[in-house]
């Protein structure tokens, strides 16, 4: 175990080493190639969860809070673009570790005038729909380390996070009426028996399988103003398909729907944002042929950023989480599953206190503190630990150093 | 006593109209001063200190006339072609540079940071790409003359054979 950890610490100082290097190369080209374009991420940091296996089952310190990405454009034609991220993530209990194609991209665009931008995306894309979610795995992007769990949650981030199909993207932008962005994509993601197991715990031997997904959404910024609103929708279907032998669980087939909505203030000093949703999900199948449950979910959260100097940036966010919105307190879980799982397995509710501070550019440390109550976002998402999630209110504490080219 | 009492109100009241004046006088002359140091100030401010001037927009490209709506556009990345269909390719000095500082919120009305995200989102998500960030004033200039449809920004240079000095109107 110990030699296990001291190889995964050797292998990410051989990875930074690496980066760092090509950043160099990459700064030192003189020549400027406008058509090629490479970019790159790379964060390491500690985390300690205190009352809950949100990131570990011993609760201990750890470091498994790494992200590394590297990307490229390329300028085939004048209105053709390839272009591709690769990211090697770690994350604990909150998601799957490893190297994944965030990504991979051919950009056309289809018409553009002075104000209309219309562009057409095949491959994988990313959920581009929510206020952080095409970014969430850029640690310098996200307002702070672990993002909101009611709308980001860690344990459907493979599956939130795009699919492979087709995104289009239409853009308008005038002096009187302000900024468009309308957003239309389709298409699944392929899940590994892991991330199977991440959704439904160990227990299941076989298979999920991203059927289908459809996703919209308008964003509208008025002219020269500092706020944005956006709406946003999501609606998309999963299958289980038991595996043939000692499996417990049976086919199933896993419905979500979610609608978002969004505000975004950036002002010189100040920054507000908030994001709401509703969801529904629906289950069949799965502990009995005949079983079938609807859980209309509901979430928000407030966030506030005040930027003390251009390099020191406070964070305070308030944040709460029904899984069922008819069921607030939990009391029903409880009563159904015969006392076996606990109210407050029903509502995860967050107070969030940071700030990052930008040491030189491109290279920024962020810190930040959690106190929650409940514990409805944690993985496995359909059967948490009860027993080592024995409490209602645990915090969660996380410093990351994180730089980018 | 009548005589008296009339004499000694007549003294109080000189004496209070005396004081007054004075306190007045104190006052007014504080006050002049005040004033003249103010406009002193201003006047030194005005013929003294440097004007904040915007920066030059230049570029490399058939075009000699923007708005500050088609700039804020093109330099978020929301229009990427010129009029004519060639690419646009924006170049930019670091974010902390003082002049990309002037640049951003006098020209364009865009707070840096800002633009810092417009950036890092479209390259990070694969929605675009962003401005290419040269390190020097001169890297800037140097690299819109030799690039076919690039746009970028400077200060104190006169228009030359390859690049185009924008005007912008309002």
């Amino acid at each position: 175990m110990l030699l296990q950890s001291k190889t995964r610490i050797m292998l990410k100082i051989l990875v930074c080493a690496q980066l760092l290097m090509l950043t160099t190369d990459l700064c030192a080209e003189e020549e400027i190639d406008p058509d090629l374009q490479i970019h790159g991420f790379i964060a390491q940091g500690i985390v300690k969860a205190d009352g809950s296996n949100f990131v570990n089952d011993d609760g201990e310190l750890s470091i498994e809070l790494t992200e590394v990405g590297l990307n490229g454009s390329y300028q085939l034609t004048s209105s053709v673009r390839l272009t591709g991220q690769v990211t090697y993530l770690e994350g604990g209990n909150r998601y799957n570790d490893g190297i994944r194609i965030d990504y991979a991209l051919l950009d056309w665009s289809v018409y553009h005038t002075d104000n209309w931008q219309i562009n057409l995306y095949a491959g994988r894309f990313k959920n581009y729909h929510w206020l952080y979610s095409g970014t969430r795995n850029v640690p310098f992007t996200r307002p702070s380390i672990i993002l909101p769990q009611s709308m980001y949650h860690d344990g459907f981030r493979d599956t939130a996070l795009g699919g492979n199909g087709g995104d289009l993207k239409i853009s308008y932008s005038s002096d009187a009426s302000g900024n468009f962005d309308f957003n239309l994509s389709s298409g699944a993601i392929p899940l590994s028996k892991a991330q199977t197991q991440l959704v439904f715990s160990e227990l299941a031997l076989g298979r999920l399988k991203h059927l289908d997904g459809l996703q919209t959404s308008l964003y509208w910024q008025p002219a020269f103003s500092s706020w944005r609103f956006g709406l946003a929708f999501l609606d998309t279907s999963f299958e289980y398909v038991a595996a043939e032998e000692g499996d417990i669980f049976l086919d199933a087939t896993l419905k979500l729907q979610h609608s978002t909505v969004n505000a975004l203030y950036e002002g010189e000093k100040w920054e507000f944002a908030v994001e709401a949703f509703q969801g529904r999900i629906n289950l069949k199948g799965f502990y009995l042929d005949s079983y079938h449950q609807e859980k209309p979910g509901q979430g928000y959260y407030a966030q506030f950023r005040y930027k003390i100097e251009n390099s020191l940036t406070l964070l305070a966010r308030y944040e709460k989480y029904y899984a069922d919105k008819e069921d607030k307190n939990g009391q029903n879980l409880q009563q159904t599953t015969g006392g076996l799982v606990p109210s407050y397995f029903g509502y995860q509710h967050d107070i969030t206190l940071g700030f990052s501070y930008d040491i030189a550019e491109a290279f920024r440390l962020q810190f930040e503190y959690h106190n929650f109550e409940g514990v409805a976002r944690l993985t496995p998402v359909a059967a948490p630990n009860v027993a080592l999630n024995n409490s209602k209110h645990w915090n969660l504490w996380a410093i990351q150093l994180m730089y980018w080219f | 006593m009548g005589i008296n009492n009339a004499y000694q109100l007549l003294r109080l009241i000189l004496s209070d109209r005396l004081l007054c004046f004075f306190i007045n006088k104190n006052a007014i002359i504080k006050n002049l001063l005040i004033s003249l140091i103010i406009s002193t100030g201003i006047c030194i401010s005005i013929f003294i200190s440097p004007p904040t001037y915007s920066a030059q927009i230049i570029a490399n490209a058939n075009v000699t006339v923007l708005t500050q709506s088609q700039l804020r556009r093109i330099f978020s990345m929301r229009q990427r072609y010129w009029s004519d269909k060639q690419k646009i390719v924006v170049f930019v000095l670091p974010s902390a540079h003082p002049l990309h500082q002037r640049f951003s919120k006098k020209d364009l009305g865009i707070f840096p940071y800002k633009l810092d995200r417009i950036w890092a989102k479209l390259t990070y998500s694969g929605l675009g790409t962003a401005p290419i960030v040269v390190q020097s004033r001169q890297a800037l200039i140097n690299a819109v003359m030799s690039t076919a449809g690039a746009i970028g920004y400077a200060e104190d240079i006169t228009e030359m054979k390859e690049i185009y000095v924008i005007t912008i109107k309002d």
